[in-house]
């Protein structure tokens, strides 16, 4: 490996010769040299100056040299390895001024060139231009404000990252003294620069580079010390999906670090990374075996991190292909955090404590809220495929949402304990959250490892009393009468599917409906499917079809609802036997009811044959109604409550009258079809008789 | 007796239950061909009346699962099932993303791959954001694409390890479906169509 390390100069091999013309002077005793002309390896020089004798040392009065068309080729002896083995094009001039005292000389002088070319293994400059103003005051080398500039930097190859700008502008300032550290200061800018991966999947267009750098060599500790400030006015980054243009987030860093040669370790004394609109980052601490397997003792710490910048930079903009729902959601708050990193790449570990303030989820329509919410989470995170056991007992934090709102309902404060140790996201207490006039408590809510398998999760959950007509306004549903109680033993992820044992039952509509076997399929895909199973008892027909809008039918409905699947919203299959029991109470169905089922079960109106009738009868009597139905593949196959021949009985009159049956012929319905139907169904207007 | 044992064995040798294992290969390329014309061609025409089963393509080792007694029976080549809320939402799905997805494709940055999905072609003339824009969508339109296989094959019972076959057939569609001046990759090589 290279390391940066100070490297002795030498000049380059070669005869020198110089030859002088002057003259004496006794009386003054003073040696004017009209003209002093060196030719050696490095290139040829003219010079004149005045040397005075009167004095113990000899002083030179004035002295002037000029190396003209120096091939800077020839120059390339004096630098450090790996400078000494590129190849350099073009010339260089140095015009030297010399005065004082033999063992005191003081020298200054300016070095230029224009238009040099460097090209190293990777690295590529055209267009250079140099202008070093130095010094030399004894013991003193100093350049001062030396200004480079090129037109073209390149670096890498087409296998490799590659990096390049079209204008580098430089301006250093050097120190150079025995026994002391070597300084340069400086200011850097770039404009146009850019990178790219070897596959071309990662690349950074049009930066413009700005900042302040320091960098210290110290032979005596064999470090150098690199430190500075830069700032990215502008600049795109590609990373496979992901864009940013720098020019809303203006990056910095700012950075003061020492590297130590013969230790190979790195010590940041500070990193500060800051972008606009999330927030800052300060790292410091060491790492170790730098060059070779890097092993870290970092801290990092911010105390601005804002999750929506993020969100709305690095998430939203990536996945929001992927995701429709993301540009449909707004976070805020602030995020604070401090933690220790250490060890090995890539198996890290990170522990540490993390605190939100004022976050906020929100539907960007504000149809639904969630917050403030604050955080105060410890946590310990491995950062590898299989987390060590934990040794000892995970530090507790608590996580409260003050409110959280579903379109006019409005849950209170929420708090609960909560622990991110191990990579095992728990929350030891349940939830619990009064919300829907009832109360909904969520148990053992546990993420086993959030950092390698972030899909699997179990809890357990109980719901009391909830009014069943607050939750299906808050879904935007018909409103149903009653409530909703249940318990859910278990929830567990099973691959890509969150099963459950357990039974919720809604008092609903008068009787009660169980519902078990609940599974809910790729819970985290925009394609999430809804399976269980639904058993029905004691159900009031009066109250269903007021709900629905579906007429008047009264009767006691019964029944199951076997392997209901719904997808994307819209039930995907199910099996369905549903129909009237007779317990002695009213069974009575309505014209409209009639026509409804009438239009459900065959697409055509009987408007007029019910309007003829309805003239008489505002109602009829039943003794049976019901279906058996099946839907699968969006082919819905009805059948009647009873079978007579081909027919299929949706209603069965009763032996007293008035009576009237519904006999289906049509077994088969396309969901397009069923969609129809409903749709004719609900722009019927009752008939009001 | 030893008659009776060959008699017996003769008998359920030649009694004994054939399985053969068809793939309504007819069947896709018909779904294919309307699901692509649906969602990335002009107003979906109805399906075409399945055509009579042929003998040849019956005995070609396609899948469906027939049982016989002594003789064989084949499968009827009837249409596949298309439609459930699954294959809905992943058509419109698909069929939404398809007017961002073409002006990508008109100028030959994005091709369709030999597989059928799509892939970028040519970076030429976009910009670092218009590149971030055709890999997320690329990215998200052979998810669908994929899921889609999956969910046809889900819906009509063919086991998983026939989806490769059916989304075969969807490349041939998605190809043969590609607008004139579109890239389509043969052999590994980029061809305008």
């Amino acid at each position: 490996m290279n390391v940066l390390a100070p490297t002795p100069s030498r000049l380059p091999n070669g005869k020198a010769s110089a030859t002088f013309s002057g003259a004496y002077a006794t009386a003054s005793k003073k040696l004017t040299v009209k003209t002093f002309d060196v030719a050696s390896a490095l290139g040829s020089a003219k010079g004149n100056g005045e040397i005075l004798f009167t004095e113990q040392q000899p002083t030179v009065a004035k002295g002037a040299l000029l190396f003209q068309a120096i091939p800077l080729e020839n120059l390339k002896t004096l630098l450090p390895s790996p400078l000494n083995q590129w190849i350099y094009q073009g010339h260089g001039r140095v015009e030297v001024e010399v005065h004082g005292a033999w063992n005191a000389l003081a020298i200054k002088g300016v070095a230029r060139s224009n238009g040099a070319q460097i090209r190293g293994a990777d690295v590529a400059l055209e267009n250079l231009c140099l202008n070093a103003p130095f010094e030399w005051l004894r013991p003193t080398w100093r350049v001062g404000e030396a200004q480079l500039t090129a037109l073209k930097l390149t670096y890498g190859d087409k296998d490799r990252w590659q990096a390049a700008a079209d204008r580098v502008q430089a301006s250093a300032t050097m120190d150079l003294a025995p026994d002391q550290p070597v300084k340069i200061t400086g200011h850097l800018k770039s404009a146009g620069g850019k990178f790219a991966s070897p596959d071309g999947s990662k690349l950074g267009e049009n930066f413009v580079i700005d900042g302040v750098f320091e960098l210290r060599s110290d032979p005596a500790k064999h470090s150098i010390g690199l430190g500075g400030k830069f700032r990215a006015d502008a600049g795109e980054l590609l990373w496979g999906k992901f864009f940013a243009d720098l020019k809303l987030q203006q990056p910095v860093i700012e950075l003061q670090a020492d590297y130590f040669r013969d230790l190979d370790r790195l010590d940041c004394r500070r990193c500060n990374f800051n972008l606009m609109k999330i927030g800052s980052v300060d790292i410091n601490g060491s790492v170790e075996r730098l060059s070779q397997s890097p092993e870290l003792r970092l801290q990092a710490r911010s105390a601005n991190f804002l999750p929506g910048g993020f969100y709305e930079f690095v998430l939203r903009q990536s996945f929001h292909r992927e995701y429709p729902l993301l540009d449909k959601l707004t976070l805020g708050g602030e995020l604070a955090f401090q933690c220790q990193i250490h060890g090995n790449l890539p198996t890290l570990t990170t522990e540490g404590d993390l605190s939100l303030k004022a976050g906020e989820l929100r539907a960007q329509s504000d149809s639904w809220q969630i917050g403030p919410i604050t955080l105060n989470l410890p946590f310990q995170i491995f950062w590898s495929e299989s987390p060590k056991a934990a040794s000892i007992k995970p530090r507790i934090g608590v996580l409260a949402i003050e409110q959280a709102r579903f379109s006019g309902q409005s849950v209170g404060r929420i708090t609960a304990a909560i622990s991110l140790s191990n990579n095992a996201l728990i929350f030891p207490q349940p939830i619990h959250a009064e919300i829907f006039g009832g109360a909904v408590e969520i148990s053992a809510l546990r993420w086993p490892d959030i950092i390698n398998d972030p899909k699997q999760l179990s809890f357990s959950a109980e719901m009391k009393r909830l009014r069943l007509d607050d939750l299906t306004q808050a879904l935007d549903w018909p409103p149903f009468s009653g409530s909703l109680t249940g318990s859910i033993p278990q929830v567990q992820s099973v691959g890509n599917t969150l099963q459950t044992n357990g039974e919720i039952q809604a008092e609903l509509f008068g009787g009660q409906v169980r519902l078990g076997k609940l599974e809910i399929e790729n819970p985290f895909s925009s394609l999430a499917a809804v399976r269980l199973d639904a058993r029905l008892s004691s159900i009031d027909l009066d109250q269903v079809t007021k709900t629905f809008s579906f007429g008047r039918i009264s009767g006691i409905l019964e029944g199951s609802i076997d392997d209901l699947v719904i997808t994307d919203g819209q039930p995907s299959q199910f099996r369905a036997d549903l129909h009237s029991v007779d317990r002695g109470t009213e069974q009575r169905i309505s014209v409209e009811a009639l026509n409804k089922i009438t239009v459900l079960s065959s697409g055509a109106s009987a408007g007029a044959l019910y309007s003829g009738l309805a003239g008489f009868f505002d109602s009829f009597r039943y003794s049976k109604l019901g279906f058996k139905a099946s839907l699968k593949n969006d082919r819905l196959t009805l059948r009647g409550v009873e079978s007579q021949d081909d027919q299929e009985f949706l209603v069965v009159g009763s032996f007293l009258p008035p009576r009237v049956n519904i006999v289906s012929h049509t077994q088969t319905i396309a969901f397009s079809e069923l969609l129809h139907r409903l749709q004719q169904i609900k722009s019927d207007k009752p008939e009001t008789k | 007796m030893l008659k009776r044992i060959i008699f017996s064995l003769v008998f359920f040798a030649s009694a004994c239950v054939t399985v053969n294992i068809y793939f309504p290969a007819a069947a896709v390329e018909r779904a294919a061909d309307q699901i692509v014309k649906e969602t990335w061609g002009g107003p979906a025409e109805p399906a075409k009346p399945a055509p009579q089963p042929q003998s040849r393509r019956l005995l070609a080792p396609s899948r469906f699962v027939t049982l016989s007694f002594v003789s064989e029976a084949f499968a009827q080549d009837t249409d596949i099932n298309v439609t459930n809320p699954a294959i809905r939402a992943l058509k419109e799905s698909i069929k939404n993303r398809s007017n961002a997805i073409k002006p990508y494709m008109d100028r030959g940055n994005i091709g369709i791959a030999q597989d059928g999905l799509l892939a970028i072609r040519s970076a030429d003339g976009l910009n670092l954001k218009e590149r971030a824009e055709a890999n997320q969508l690329i990215d998200a339109e052979n998810k669908d694409r994929e899921a889609l296989y999956a969910e046809i094959a889900k819906a009509n019972g063919i086991p998983k390890e026939n989806i490769p076959k059916i989304k075969s057939i969807f490349a041939k569609s998605w190809i043969d479906q590609a607008q004139p001046g579109w890239w389509i990759q043969s052999n590994g090589n980029w061809q305008k169509k």
